[in-house]
């Protein structure tokens, strides 16, 4: 009997048993068939072999040579240098968010949906002094909730099975105003711009230089909620609480700062550029009586957040002044920064070639001013940049 | 605290296999962004959670970005199909278009070479171009098969085919660009 071109080839490739090597032996000295296909086999094989080995052991020498080799070890280093905190499991929760919200695109209006009730939510149990006036929130701190990829997906499920009813015009009416231009600007133009002092790093990774300044301009944006129509789209969602009829007609607000973004590079490459970002916080004016109440209770009987976060959201004080930053199996931590506290968090290389906005971030808080250091960095790099800014 | 690669190990592991891992994983995602991301992955696994066998640390790495790049092309694909998007071009076809673009100002030879080698190899088949580039990425039949979830036994057989295949390819190419030289 002959033998297959598949069993010769695993002979040539030496992926056989001593004893089937034994008996195909023997066959090919009494068969002339067997013994010109696997001429014939071995020929191929020696040609593919040569060629293949060849072009990709020549990877260095293409156009992807050292620089970019160097670059890629710069950035392969930026994460491992990670390994040195104390946080072990750092599967990129980047990764997971993008992932989920890459899935569907019905997702994206639901997403905001939800969004607008989580800022909302983020400043739950108001003083009842405070009651009367509209609560103002700043963000002066930054604290992480841990969420796991399962929490993720049940979350999206229900989205997308609730998500063709849900958009932010069925809430109610909502308003933009935009104030400030936006635009590369000089660093004297950023100065008169805000309100605040413009900081820059004097420290950064070796060769880069300012690259240029840009401003993003502010503005507001105001929500008037349409209560049977939100809690349409709520129980859309598989809400068991509604929001009260008294909210109807109301305004939330959102007030965008001006954003100074400097871009720090080296003169060779924009697509490692750093960003160093820093405004106002954002403020985020609700009605007064009941309403965060109101609302916290609407969101959090939904019955797909988990209940893990809940009782991490209720373990949290001080609601006016907090920024809830997701925590994806540990990939964000909680870092003291230019005498502060903030946050770092990593994103995976993988997501970077893809998406060009997603990387590393460390952000904080000092004197009313929000900074965020953006782009592809670990955590003692970023420190020490955060720290050199004057 | 798990056990790391020794850092000195992991740098000259990285100066001599990463380009031969990204070349490898392009054969199989096509774009080479998307190749280094795959690469980078692979790396960092090395240095977190190395083999504990560290004689062959570029068969090792192949397996892993082997298996990391097949992940990445499913999800693509996967999601390609959600999107719904009219436009069924494979990943191959992608693969084919970079290699032809790639420029040659010096070494003509040789790039011109490559330029036949990556659209030789993207004239196969799919599963015949990615048991062609997992072999010459040292994997064994039975890492191969694991990875692309068929038998053991049919590996021979498409890797015969794949490198006849490859041959008779790469020779019609070469011929045709003398023919147009």
């Amino acid at each position: 009997m002959c033998y297959s071109e598949g069993s010769l080839q695993a002979l040539l490739d030496g992926q056989v048993t001593r004893d089937e090597k034994r008996r195909m032996e023997e066959h090919l000295q009494t068969c002339q068939a067997c013994r010109e296909t696997l001429k014939r086999l071995q020929e191929a094989q020696e040609f593919a072999s040569g060629t293949l080995g060849a072009y990709l052991d020549a990877g260095e020498d293409n156009t992807a040579g050292e620089p970019a080799k160097d670059a890629a070890w710069g950035r392969v280093s930026a994460r491992l240098s990670l390994d040195d905190s104390p946080l072990e499991q750092r599967d990129a929760w980047w990764m997971e968010v993008m992932r989920v919200f890459k899935r569907s695109r019905a997702l994206t209006a639901a997403a905001a949906t939800v969004m607008a009730l989580a800022i909302a939510l983020s400043f739950g149990p108001v003083r009842a002094t405070a009651s009367r006036f509209l609560s103002i929130f700043r963000v002066s701190r930054f604290e992480t909730v841990n969420v796991s990829p399962a929490d993720l997906n049940r979350v999206e499920q229900a989205l997308r099975d609730g998500s063709g009813s849900v958009d932010v015009g069925n809430l109610g009416k909502l308003e933009v105003h935009s104030n400030g231009r936006s635009g590369m600007i000089s660093v004297e133009q950023a100065k008169q711009a805000v309100d605040f002092q413009v900081r820059l790093p004097s420290a950064g990774p070796n060769g880069y230089e300012l690259q240029g300044v840009s401003s993003q301009a502010g503005g507001t944006v105001s929500l008037t909620l349409d209560v049977n129509k939100a809690n349409q789209a709520l129980k859309s969602i598989g809400a068991t609480t509604m929001l009260p009829a008294d909210l109807d007609g109301q305004t939330f607000s959102v007030r965008m700062p001006v954003v100074i973004d400097a871009q720090y590079g080296s003169a060779s490459s924009t697509s490692d550029a750093i960003h160093f970002l820093q405004a106002r916080s954002p403020e985020l004016d609700v009605p007064g009586n009941s309403t965060p109440n109101a609302v916290k209770d609407a969101v959090l009987s939904l019955p797909f957040v988990p209940d893990s976060v809940k009782k991490q959201v209720a373990s949290i004080g001080d609601w006016q002044h907090t920024f809830l930053v997701p925590n994806i199996q540990g990939s964000t931590q909680e870092v003291t920064v230019d005498g502060s506290q903030g946050v770092y968090m990593t994103a995976p290389a993988q997501l970077q070639g893809q998406m060009p906005d997603v990387k590393n971030a460390l952000v904080w808080e000092k004197n009313g001013v929000v900074y965020a250091i953006m782009g592809t960095f670990g955590l003692n790099t970023g420190l020490a940049m955060a720290n050199s800014m004057k | 605290m798990r056990p790391r690669t020794d850092p000195e190990t992991f740098k000259a592991a990285f100066d001599r296999d990463y380009p031969f891992i990204c070349r490898l994983v392009q054969g199989i995602v096509g774009d080479f962004p998307a190749a280094e991301d795959v690469a980078q992955e692979a790396f960092v696994r090395l240095y977190r959670d190395p083999p504990s066998d560290m004689s062959n640390v570029r068969g090792w790495l192949a397996t892993v970005a082997v298996n990391l790049a097949l992940n990445h092309l499913r999800s693509e694909r996967a999601r390609t199909r959600r999107e719904g998007e009219a436009d069924g071009r494979s990943r191959g076809t992608v693969f084919a278009a970079e290699g032809a673009s790639g420029s040659a100002e010096d070494e003509f030879a040789k790039r011109e070479g490559d330029s036949i080698t990556r659209s030789a190899l993207a004239a196969l088949p799919e599963r015949e171009r990615l048991t062609l580039l997992m072999r010459a990425g040292g994997m064994s039949y039975k890492e191969i098969a694991q990875s692309l979830k068929v038998k053991d036994t049919s590996i021979g057989t498409l890797l015969a085919r794949a490198r006849q295949a490859f041959r008779s390819e790469y020779t019609r190419l070469r011929e045709g660009d003398d023919g147009v030289l």
